[in-house]
């Protein structure tokens, strides 16, 4: 696997974690 | 009893030469024609990850600041100053145009031109430098008039939003001065300008920042 394509892996994760907190912010605020 | 063993092609010394590069194809370098730098980088990835933090952390400031606005029986409280929008909105468009000082340093360090990167970097921070004047200006303005942190809600979090922008613009300015300094020793024109990148996305971020957060704060 290049460089390339493995930060971009790595960066899918990153985004994958930032989109689930940003839901669950979303969903405590409604539920607040 | 026979033996097989395979024909392997030796050097002089005895050495097996090296296999031959790959022929491409692939999302690595190989791909990109002329020796291009790839779409993603270690220096863009490991800027992506503070920036999605940076983002976070200003999301939650800004959620807290909207969340207090909008329960507030009335906003801004009353015998409370109003927030100097004309000119925070110039100090914005000052902002604004140091990111274009910025792209344009970043534009000369790819025609390797070392006097002009040196001198778009200085207008960069100096211009970053102007907006952080300005902004202490306004701040001992309204403090005089009777904005403190301590004046409720109102003043808590308005000081606490801009204020931490203001010190995020203030590592920028460090940052970039730091990288003027060494463009003008000469680094970042040998190809390893990693550190210059870096100080250019986080600058980007930081002045992309501010319009979102004079929006939500002075204007809404």
């Amino acid at each position: 696997m290049t460089s390339d394509a493995r930060n971009r892996q790595t960066l899918r994760v990153l985004l994958t974690i930032v989109g689930v907190l940003v839901v669950s912010a979303f969903l405590v605020g409604i539920r607040w | 009893m026979t033996t097989l063993t395979v024909e392997r092609p030796q050097r002089a010394n005895g050495h097996v030469p090296p296999p031959p590069p790959p022929p491409g194809g692939g999302d690595g370098f190989e791909r990109e024609p002329g020796g291009r730098r790839p779409l993603l980088d270690n220096v863009r990835l490991a800027m992506l990850f503070l920036i999605c933090g940076e983002v976070m952390f200003f999301g939650g400031l800004v959620s807290a600041f909207l969340v207090l606005r909008v329960t507030a029986v009335q906003w801004p409280p009353p015998l409370q100053p109003r927030l100097p929008i004309g000119v925070t909105g110039v100090n914005t468009l000052v902002l604004i145009a140091s990111s274009a000082a910025m792209a344009s340093a970043v534009r000369a360090l790819d025609r390797q031109d070392a006097r002009l990167l040196v001198q778009r970097l200085l207008i960069a921070g100096g211009l970053g430098a102007i907006f952080l004047l300005v902004q202490g200006y306004e701040w001992v303005r309204l403090v005089s008039y009777g904005l403190t942190m301590w004046s409720g809600a109102y003043g808590t979090t308005f000081y606490t939003v801009i204020g931490t922008h203001a010190a995020h613009v203030a590592a920028a300015v460090i940052w970039v001065g730091l990288t003027a300094w060494l463009a003008g020793r000469g680094r970042f024109l040998d190809g390893r300008a990693g550190p210059l990148r870096a100080c250019s996305i986080y600058w980007h971020f930081v002045v992309a920042l501010w319009p979102i957060l004079y929006v939500a704060v002075y204007l809404v």
